[in-house]
């Protein structure tokens, strides 16, 4: 207990966690909350109100069909949450499940395991993803399937070191000379004790699948017009740059604050947490 | 040599394991080429001709033969839209990609070393904090937005570097301009990333004994930053910089598209709309032994710069 209320105290005190942390709570809640939210349908097109400039009723003005752009942004950080948060969560649920047998069974399991794991991770998370959604289609499920598949390598190295780290402690041998069940050993001796690592991992993924995701988005490869995804917002934008170049502006700097925010709070989480991860994440 | 041997034979069952993975998923993608190329004029005759032509009709497990045992004669069939060889379709486009890359990769170490030298001798003061603050901005922009900003201000604003393509092979110069603003934009975040590498690289070494022991035999301060520590310092930043140039492989993929640049990128994303079974295949290869031979090479460089690695 008091480690963890030291813990607190540290993530409270460190600036990039505070500041971080805050605009992710901001954006959760726009997420959440971006039908209320929304000030016009982001979706219906009002063709006599094309490129309307700022104003207080259009606040970041509209796009070439007359759309609101601040709608269209509030609305596109739900998907650009969603998918991010859920394919992080399974690539983080699935790769620590492989990297946790991995590294507690060692043996053939293991090697085979991280043969396969190291070959994918040669392959960065976008070109990945980009295959992936290449094939499938680019439907909501798909695309939070690939960027799963992308993320789960990078967990799974992660972990296996975590775990073969932790293992060799005394406290786990303990449990198995009084022949506590493996499973148990896992759940209750080894995982509590590589939570750092993977909450730091997290942290960076959830990073790198949002920036992922827009890029996918961006290529036409995402979430497809009129419903509005800060990538095919930017996409959509393109053709009329040289006249109204705010329109592709204003979705990049979403999605700019956004991966800042979760590498700020990343950097703070992994020096507090656990420095040595620095350069296995990446 | 041993060492150099082993690694080039455990790269092969990956490149299989490549080689299948393409197959398989190509072959799941939805939608029927035949019917993408013929549109939705029906012509069951034609069509059925066609895929006979191409061998969609035979089983999966020939037709994974047939690609395998091409694939180790060097063909990878023909493009089906354009019905040239996917080899020569991308031959063509490939040097602009790498160029990119190339150029890209350059331009980050070049300013990745010398900020992280300059934020780790600083560390701590004010120096340090601004570029590792604007290091963490830098890895946060995407870089195809960051190539629009640099297409607005620099091109449309400006006009000091062209908006589309990629110049003309007969003046060089030309294609140096059209590289400038697509490198910066594919460069910026792999540059912070970097230097934070440098940065941390470089204070891990300057308390080693080492450094102690040369400061105490009397060299000034430069030499034993740059004859003792640098060195040291950078040999993390090899393997970094050689994963880091998959990722602006694969990057270019995106920053061709803002500037309407002949690449891969452009190829590929124009091949996944066509459904061009051959010719992703054949991008996505591409892709894979780019990858595959500049890890191999990293592993070369690590184990030549620091003989710790080829014993271990």
């Amino acid at each position: 207990m008091e480690a963890v209320s030291l813990t607190r105290r540290k993530v409270l005190r460190d600036g990039r966690i505070v500041v971080g942390g805050g605009m992710l709570i901001v954006l959760a809640l726009v997420a959440i909350f971006a039908d209320w939210l929304a000030p016009h349908d982001p979706i219906e097109q009002d063709l006599l109100n094309r490129f309307a400039p700022r104003s207080s009723e259009f606040i970041l003005g509209t796009d070439a069909f007359g759309r609101d752009i601040l709608s269209r942004l509030i609305v596109g950080a739900r998907y650009s949450m969603l998918i991010g948060v859920v394919s992080v969560a399974i690539g983080g649920i699935v790769g620590g499940a492989l990297g946790m047998i991995a590294g507690y069974l060692r043996g053939w399991v293991d090697v085979v395991l991280m043969r396969i794991t190291d070959a994918l991770l040669a392959f960065p998370l976008l070109l990945v993803a980009l295959v992936l959604v290449a094939t499938l289609g680019s439907s909501l499920p798909n695309l939070v399937a690939a960027i799963a598949v992308a993320v789960i390598p990078r967990f799974v190295r992660i972990v296996r070191g975590a775990v073969i780290e932790v293992e060799a402690l005394d406290y786990v041998t303990a449990a198995k000379v009084i022949g506590a069940p493996t499973l148990r050993i896992l759940r209750t001796d080894i995982l509590p004790n590589i939570a750092s690592p993977i909450i730091v991992t997290a942290s960076f993924m959830l990073a790198s699948a949002v920036l992922v995701e827009a890029s996918l988005g961006f290529l036409g490869l995402g979430i497809q017009p009129p419903t509005p995804t800060w990538g095919n917002m930017i996409n959509e934008a393109l053709p009329r740059l040289r006249l109204q170049p705010m329109p592709a502006v204003y979705p990049g700097l979403a999605i700019m604050l956004a991966v800042l925010a979760m590498n700020l709070v990343g950097d703070g989480l992994r020096d507090i947490l656990d420095p040595r991860t620095e350069r296995a994440v990446q | 040599m041993r060492y150099v041997l082993g690694r080039l034979g455990s790269t092969i069952p990956t490149l299989l394991l490549i080689a299948l993975a393409s197959f398989v998923l190509v072959r799941v993608i939805p939608g029927d080429p035949v019917h993408v190329m013929f549109g939705d004029i029906p012509n069951p005759e034609a069509a059925q001709q066609m895929r006979e032509r191409l061998g969609l009709d035979k089983p999966l497990i020939v037709q994974a033969q047939i690609y395998l045992r091409d694939l180790i004669k060097g063909e990878i069939g023909v493009s089906i839209r354009t019905r040239r060889p996917v080899l020569a379709e991308i031959g063509t486009v490939f040097p602009y990609t790498l160029a990119l890359a190339v150029a890209a990769s350059i331009l980050s170490v070049l300013i990745a070393v010398p900020v992280g030298v300059y934020a780790a001798l600083r560390r701590g003061r004010f120096g340090d904090m601004l570029t590792m603050a604007l290091a963490v901005l830098g890895r946060a922009m995407p870089n195809f937005w960051l190539g629009i900003l640099l297409l607005l201000v620099f091109s449309l604003g400006l006009g000091w570097f062209p908006a589309i393509g990629s110049g003309d092979w007969s003046d060089p110069g030309s294609v140096l301009q059209a590289l400038v603003l697509p490198a910066i934009a594919l460069a910026v975040a792999e540059a912070a990333f970097l230097a934070r590498i440098t940065r941390s690289g470089l204070l891990d070494v300057l308390p080693e004994d080492y450094i102690l022991t040369a400061r105490a035999k009397g060299l000034g301060r430069s030499a034993v930053l740059y004859g003792h520590a640098l060195r040291n310092a950078l040999i993390p930043l090899v393997t970094v910089v050689g994963l880091s140039f998959g990722r602006l492989v694969t990057g270019a993929v995106v920053v061709e598209v803002v500037f309407s640049r002949p690449g891969l990128g452009t190829l590929l994303v124009s091949a996944i709309d066509n459904r061009d079974y051959a010719l992703i295949q054949g991008a996505i290869l591409v892709f894979a032994v780019l990858l595959v031979v500049t890890n191999l090479l990293t592993d070369f460089a690590y184990g030549f710069i620091d003989p710790r690695i080829r014993r271990g």
